[in-house]
């Protein structure tokens, strides 16, 4: 947590971080006069947000964490260009775009399955973040039917062109109204429906051929009942 | 690959807008009717339910590094140019090659090589040309020039000019005439005897002063001027043949 206060006194007004806990607004107003530390506070707030979409996207974690952080720096440098909108959805934007543009960069290469990640131990650090993410009151039995759900749901989003997979991510995973998603991928309101619809249809057929989407209406029942 | 969804498309989007609250109206009020009835459609409507529940449990990952920025990254720490950059070399090469350039013009110059060329180039007006290729008894008038002839038995051809010389036979500008117009104040009549009309009447052809053309001296170089060649020759190369190497390494 990161805690503000006024350093010395008289004409020195620069702002510290010792003293007060500093809020969204409150980071962002001194990330925009110039304060890194501040900005660096809205980082911490937001990366875990920003890497999990690059990752959904691109399906790298280097290159999701490079896409994330330069999305950061470029938010940075034009935080003054923050006009309506909320922080985490104009950072959500910066970053679809930044991950749309890599994808093109790679001229549409597929991007890698969560489902192929166990041999290396690198990309095993998001199967241990999915197991530590996961409820901890759980038996192991629940934890691992848990986990592999949640593997053929990103293995699915994961095979969804990158115009539907960057729309169902901001809109179904990370809340974005349809207005917002539209303004961050600079498309019309209709296109991110008709996005949505079919990304949702294409992840139902997906986990249909799996034989997950089942066990996943067994277990949101179940859920729904606890 | 995933299967292409239902071949009703439209019937999805509806299902998906209604399920994100977002239908309205009559369309809204006719999808109720159809899933009231429908089961399958009731079925397909809770698949995609538990899609969207699914994405939106989805936990957020945390990232394999922080993402704060430096102040390098960030730039608020100006970054230290590279004193060699390629294209500050390339510069440097540009401006040898300019020097080089300069310094072969003039030492050329200072040998003669332009003077040749210089002269045959200076610009004469054309009508200074042809007046100067005349003979002097053209620039007098045709009448009096040919009666003066008869009456001196042809070895008078016209008063001489003051001042003689090819190329300058001009009239006086102070008495209004144009170029090549010889003066002859009230004379000029056919039978006035040639001798009195040349004691009577003045002709004033005077010689104009040549004007002046612009002349274009460049300085003559001193003697070290091939030394300065060759420097800023090979320091053109060598500039350019260094940039070229690290603009390749980079």
């Amino acid at each position: 947590m990161l805690y503000a206060g006024k350093e010395g006194g008289g004409g020195n007004r620069r702002i510290g971080y010792h003293c007060l806990p500093m809020d969204e607004k409150q980071l962002l107003q001194a990330a925009r006069g110039g304060d890194l530390d501040a900005f660096n506070g809205l980082v911490r707030m937001h990366q875990s947000r920003a890497y999990s979409f690059a990752y959904r996207m691109i399906g790298e974690p280097e290159a999701a964490a490079d896409a994330a952080q330069q999305a950061f720096l470029s938010a940075y440098r034009h935080l003054k260009e923050i006009r309506g909108d909320s922080f985490r959805s104009w950072l959500l934007r910066i970053v679809a775009n930044a991950c749309l543009d890599e994808l093109r960069r790679r001229k549409r290469r597929p991007a890698v399955s969560l489902e192929g990640m166990t041999g290396d131990p690198e990309e095993d650090r998001d199967a241990d973040t999915l197991a530590i993410l996961a409820d901890p009151a759980e038996g192991p039995e629940a934890a691992a039917v848990r986990a592999d759900l949640r593997r053929a749901i990103e293995d699915c989003i994961a095979q969804l062109p990158p115009d539907q997979r960057a729309t169902i991510l901001l809109v179904d995973v990370h809340a974005l109204e349809y207005a917002e998603a539209a303004r961050a991928l600079r498309v019309a309101l209709g296109t991110v429906k008709s996005r949505v619809a079919r990304a949702r249809g294409d992840l139902r057929d997906c986990l249909n051929q799996k034989g997950e989407l089942p066990r996943l209406s067994r277990r949101l029942k179940s859920e729904a009942k606890a | 690959m995933i299967p292409r969804t239902p071949p009703d498309p439209r019937l999805l989007e509806s299902l998906s807008a209604y399920l994100d609250g977002s239908l309205e109206g009559a369309e809204r009020d006719a999808l109720e009717r159809r899933l009231e009835r429908d089961e399958a459609l009731r079925r397909e409507l809770e698949e995609l339910r538990t899609i969207r529940e699914t994405l939106r449990s989805l936990p957020e990952l945390a990232p394999p590094r922080p993402l704060t920025l430096s102040p390098a990254q960030a730039g608020t720490v100006p970054r230290r140019r590279a004193a060699f950059s390629p294209r500050r070399l390339a510069w440097g090469s540009a401006l040898a090659s300019l020097a080089f350039v300069t310094v072969a013009f003039l030492d050329l110059n200072s040998r003669g090589a332009f003077r040749h060329a210089a002269a045959t180039l200076a610009p004469v007006p054309m009508a200074l040309q042809a007046f100067e290729a005349r003979p002097p008894d053209e620039i007098m008038q045709p009448e009096a020039a040919s009666e003066k002839a008869d009456a001196s038995g042809g070895g008078r051809a016209g008063s001489e000019p003051t001042e003689a010389g090819p190329g300058s036979w001009e009239s006086s500008a102070t008495n209004g005439g144009a170029p090549g117009e010889a003066q002859t104040d009230g004379c000029g009549g056919g039978d006035i005897n040639a001798d009195q009309d040349m004691e009577r009447c003045e002709v004033q052809i005077v010689a104009e002063p040549e004007p002046e053309r612009p002349s274009f001296s460049l300085p003559d170089l001193p003697d070290a001027a091939p030394y300065l060649e060759a420097f800023f020759g090979l320091s053109a190369v060598l500039l350019g043949v260094c940039a070229a190497v690290l603009r390749r390494r980079r």
